[in-house]
């Protein structure tokens, strides 16, 4: 497959585009600005039923006993570094530089699988201290809300490694950046809801 | 296909045969696929309802009851919303907001593919559940506990889930090539003030979806986990709060309200001022006033539960804001009015449809201000008033708006005119059932007729007005056959209908009919709301005619180069995979692994297709 830069530029603004406008805002990133629009739609649902449902009196462990800051607080910064990660890889790839742009993409995807590995230890020490999905109300609410962020975080570095896949057969230049920086308004994305989710879960016990 | 297209140097995919179908990305094809089934699955809500009506035609009836009659009437509502009047509105969309652009084709192309995919698998999927243990039966909101366990034990309620998140990943994705494509693609001189307003509430309709479906899809997966994996989200044993399932339902179920009425809205406003020949009275006004409407959409959604018990603070709050959408909608009707009001009317079908629908959306509106005043809600709601009303907007609103959109665009589609006498025919019966079925059922809800039961007994005055609406409902079935036998001959039969049979002003009226596989040979400038009366009806020609290639132009023509994306199965691998891991999460696990394969395998494929890839000859087409 003929995978060269010139070849697969504008891979999907090509096709209707009537007239090129000046200063407009590429096809591509403005799709994805939208879908991250209905997607902050389904992040405030899980988080306004958790805000509703977490301290509904019940049986079981409550959020006071059961959630404690020191993993997520370690994973919040994890998440943030990976933001600047993902910067640093898209402003190598804008020099041209497509090495360094695959360096840094699997550092961002390497903390992107540290934050699932320690999500996962917090999610055994739950367990083990009897919360789980089903107990209570809120082992539902909590594991739904995180669960689906951790879903969001794997879709993200699977997104990081196949296009570190492209990447070393050529398929990003300096010219052909954007599906590099959509990749990136997504983690962003990803990384902002987490800041959400740990005021909202942690701080807020 | 016009003569003047084989002069292009460009390559022509095929636009025949089983394949081509299967991996087209061409918006025309794709929207006639949206509309092909959704008129398919119009037959089956229908028949639905029909089933529905005949029970009731007398009391005591026992032609179908119990468990079944669940099925069939959460069935009906399902399917009409999400698989006849949504799909309807988008393949519409899709076949004529690029062509009123000026535009090639969409945005994303086979994320348009995969949107039309995961419609159809999505319907083929909720209809199976018949025949895979029963289809679900809680109505078509589906309020917890009774769709939870162990109220509604068996597969049917799954099978809703996951047909409703289908639809909804096809709605997303509509959703957002219908942003993009509007902002973005619009010919040069088409401002966003001479969009037509069948475009502005396409717009509306995108965001509406795009910020309300992803409400629907919480509630429904909480529901999913409640029921497969015990958690306690609406199980007030557990602390959780069956509510919750209301709140998030209804932020979906109100702005969807306006995502079947918006469009519909804009087709009327597209076929007043053709058939009136004088320009859209208050264009700004009607514009604006369908971004009113869908903001205030997202405000009003807890007047579904007066009833309920919240506060009495909230409920005169929701009614406030439920009552301030009467006013854009007013301002519309009003402009609609105006519209026609001195015009040369022509009374051919399309205009039919469109003044049918401002008068029975005007009823659908004022039995709707009833339903915003709490008290006499607390009287009526979950009656057969609900009923009347919401089949005036939706029926008597939405679906004849489509008719008149199917009779207006059919020519432009097929290159053939719909036969006129027959479109009349149909016209009539489906008003006049549209009345005899909905105003009886209007007057019996007031009389206390509760919906959803499945029979009632004789002597509570109910039998005469029962009787009468199922009489309706027989009318429009028959002018749908009308429709059915006028469509396929005219499909056929047809008068040829030539680029512009209607002496339309918007864009689609200036390329071919059916138009050419790229829309436009040369890209049209637009200088006002009115851009092909202009071409016809001004002096000034500048710059370029485009109903024909100009001698001089066509020599310019060969060295054009119209890139088309090529056809890709991957959209159609991509929504089996999402299809066989829904048949997991009802069934059984490991055939969700199954499905992910699939998933991983059209994903892996899609990114690596290399859709600038020098394209090889058509075997026929243009």
């Amino acid at each position: 497959m003929a995978t060269g830069t010139s070849s697969v530029t504008d891979t999907t603004s090509h096709a209707a585009a009537a007239v090129e406008h000046e200063g407009m805002i590429d096809t591509r990133k403005m799709g994805v600005w939208t879908f991250l629009g209905s997607e902050v739609i389904f992040f405030g649902a899980l988080i306004v039923t958790y805000l509703t449902l977490h301290n509904r009196p019940t049986s079981g462990p409550t959020a006071h006993e059961s959630l404690s800051l020191l993993i997520p607080t370690i994973n919040t910064m994890i998440l943030l570094i990976s933001s600047v990660a993902m910067v640093m890889g898209l402003a190598a790839l804008r020099d041209d530089n497509v090495k360094g742009m695959i360096r840094w993409i699997l550092v961002t995807a390497g903390l992107g699988t540290l934050f699932l590995i320690l999500k996962g230890v917090e999610y055994y020490e739950h367990s083990q201290e009897g919360l789980t999905p089903a107990v209570n109300v809120f082992g539902s609410v909590y594991y739904t809300l995180t669960g689906f962020h951790a879903l969001h975080v794997l879709i993200g570095v699977l997104w990081m490694l196949a296009a570190v896949g492209l990447a070393s057969r050529g398929r990003f230049s300096a010219r052909n950046y954007i599906p590099i920086e959509i990749m990136g308004l997504y983690w962003h994305f990803v990384d902002l809801v987490w800041v959400a989710v740990f005021m909202v879960v942690y701080l807020i016990r | 296909m016009a003569t003047h297209t084989a002069s292009l140097s460009q390559p022509q995919y095929s636009t025949g045969g089983l394949s081509a179908w299967l991996t087209t990305v061409d918006h025309k094809m794709i929207g006639i696929l949206y509309l092909l089934g959704a008129g398919f699955f119009l037959l089956v809500g229908g028949l639905e309802a029909l089933l529905i009506r005949t029970q009731l035609i007398r009391p005591e009836n026992t032609f179908l009851v119990g468990e079944t009659y669940n099925q069939v009437l959460t069935m009906h509502g399902t399917t009409m919303v999400f698989l006849v009047i949504m799909p309807m509105l988008a393949g519409m969309g899709n076949y004529i907001v690029p062509l009123m652009l000026g535009a090639r084709d969409m945005a994303f192309p086979r994320l348009n593919a995969f949107g039309v995919w995961m419609f159809l698998l999505g319907g083929i999927f909720l209809n199976l559940s018949f025949i895979l243990g029963g289809a679900p039966a809680a109505g078509w909101f589906s309020y917890t506990p009774l769709s939870n366990t162990p109220f509604s034990p068996g597969t049917g309620i799954d099978f809703w889930i996951f047909g409703i998140n289908m639809f909804g990943i096809s709605s997303i994705s509509a959703s957002v090539n219908f942003v993009v494509t509007i902002l973005n693609m619009r010919a040069p001189g088409l401002t966003l003030n001479r969009l037509p307003i069948f475009v502005w509430t396409t717009l509306t309709t995108a965001f509406l979806l795009l910020f309300a479906l992803p409400s629907i899809a919480i509630a429904t997966i909480l529901l999913y986990l409640d029921r497969n994996l015990g958690m306690n989200f609406y199980r007030a044993s557990g602390g959780g709060d069956p509510l919750i399932w209301q709140h998030l339902f209804w932020f979906f179920g109100h702005p969807e309200v306006y995502v079947m009425i918006l469009p519909a809205m804009g087709i009327v406003s597209e076929i007043l001022p053709v058939f009136s020949r004088k320009p859209l009275f208050g264009y700004t006004a009607v514009a604006y006033s369908s971004v009113a409407i869908g903001f205030l959409g997202f405000t009003v959604w807890a007047h579904h539960m007066f009833a309920v018990g919240l506060p009495p603070l909230i409920n005169a709050a929701f009614a406030f804001s439920s009552m301030l959408i009467a006013i854009p909608t007013a301002i519309k009707i009003f402009n609609w009015t105006a519209t026609l009001w001195g015009g040369n009317i022509q009374l051919r079908p399309p205009l039919l449809y469109a003044v049918g629908f401002i008068a029975l959306f005007i009823i659908g509106g004022l039995t709707g201000i009833y339903l915003a005043v709490v008290p006499i809600d607390y009287q009526i709601t979950d009656t057969y008033f609900v009923v009347g009303h919401l089949h005036y907007v939706l029926f008597g609103g939405s679906l004849i708006a489509i008719f008149g959109g199917i009779h207006y665009w059919f020519p432009k589609m097929t290159g053939r005119m719909m036969d006129e006498r027959l479109g009349h025919w149909q016209f009539w019966l489906l008003f006049l059932g549209a009345l005899l079925a909905f105003i009886p059922m209007l007057i019996v809800g007031v009389e206390g007729m509760p919906r959803r039961v499945y029979t009632y007994g004789a002597g509570l005055g109910w039998d005469i007005y029962n009787l009468l609406s199922t009489l309706g409902a027989y009318m429009i079935a028959v002018s749908v056959l009308v429709f059915l036998y006028n469509f396929f001959f005219s499909l056929f039969r047809g008068k040829p209908a030539g680029d512009d049979p209607w002496d339309g002003h918007t864009l689609e009226w200036a390329t071919t009919s059916p138009p050419a596989v790229y829309n436009f040979e040369v890209v049209p400038v637009v200088k006002s709301r009115r851009p092909v009366w202009d071409m016809k009806y001004s002096s000034d020609h500048h710059p370029r005619r485009l109903d024909g290639v100009q001698p001089e132009a066509a020599h310019n023509l060969q060295d054009v180069h119209i890139h088309l994306p090529p056809p890709s199965w991957w959209p159609l691998v991509l929504s089996v995979g999402i299809m066989i891991m829904a048949f997991g999460f009802v069934f059984n696990w490991i055939i969700i692994l199954v499905g992910l394969v699939v998933f991983l395998w059209g994903v892996s494929g899609w990114i690596q297709q290399d859709v600038n890839a020098p394209q090889a000859p058509a075997g026929h087409g243009g």
